[in-house]
């Protein structure tokens, strides 16, 4: 990055709604950041975190149909990564992000949880994120720190 | 989903050869899994040194095979990569399977 402190690298993409153009786009996103020399945590978060909210556009807002759009566009300043991702698919019901609780693991074998555990992985390695609606745009923001566990 | 198995006297080692268990490929895993229950070994290692990447549908399925098993047959994990780790440990799900740092130090137990 140049020595002006304002400055940003960007990344924006467009891709369609389907588990293969999803897996495109964060091979994308991870060449982006390993060329920006991103600390290895911060682009194995950023995988992590962004996978989880395209499985979601992909499964819930798009219900599975391949042919929906999803807008990435991310920007990788001097101590973080801010990322925002649209798509026109459903609206998130009741407006409003799930909470992401951690499904509880300490129960007996037939009990373990298969599902709820993205949520609680966008939520706890986040910052900021929020959901907001616009005409027919599902906007999904949200802030990677670049020193964060 | 490419998986290749090795038997080793009571233990079955599947080494998946995909570089990612995620939502394009977290159902076909489950079911080449989930046929091994007619396996007559009573452990199976899943060996993952060419897994670089899990998201929560790789972790679900791999709990879903776990819970197919039963009680008669053990599932194992075995080389887990940096982010494999990462979502195990963040979910507390790492506290639900014997994790191993190898296949082979999984047969040596």
């Amino acid at each position: 990055m140049s020595g002006d402190p304002e400055s940003i690298e960007t990344l924006s993409l467009r891709f369609s709604s389907s588990p293969n153009c999803v897996r495109g786009a964060l091979a994308t996103l991870k060449a982006f950041l390993t060329e920006q020399r991103v600390p290895q945590d911060m682009t194995m978060n950023a995988e992590i975190v962004t996978a989880e909210l395209l499985n979601n556009i992909v499964e819930h807002a798009y219900k599975e149909d391949p042919n929906g759009t999803i807008w990435l566009d991310a920007g990788l300043c001097l101590d973080c990564l801010c990322v925002k991702v649209r798509d026109e698919g459903v609206k998130m019901p009741d407006d409003t992000l799930p909470s992401g609780q951690l499904p509880p693991s300490d129960g007996p074998l037939e009990s373990l949880p298969e599902g709820g555990f993205g949520w609680y992985l966008l939520h706890s390695l986040t910052e900021k994120l929020r959901y907001t609606r616009a005409q027919t745009m599902n906007i999904t923001e949200f802030v990677l720190p670049k020193s964060s566990g | 989903m490419a998986i290749t198995l090795m038997t080793h006297g009571d233990v079955l080692v599947a080494r998946v050869d995909d570089s990612r268990i995620d939502a394009a490929g977290a159902v076909a895993f489950k079911d080449e899994m989930v046929k091994l229950r007619s396996e007559p070994q009573a452990r199976v290692v899943l060996d993952l040194q060419n897994v670089e990447f899990l998201d929560s549908s790789g972790l679900g399925a791999v709990v879903a095979v776990m819970k197919a098993y039963g009680e008669n047959k053990t599932l194992e994990l075995a080389a887990l990569s940096p982010i494999v780790e990462k979502v195990l440990r963040l979910t507390r799900m790492d506290k639900v399977f014997t994790i191993h740092g190898s296949a082979d130090q999984a047969l040596a137990a």
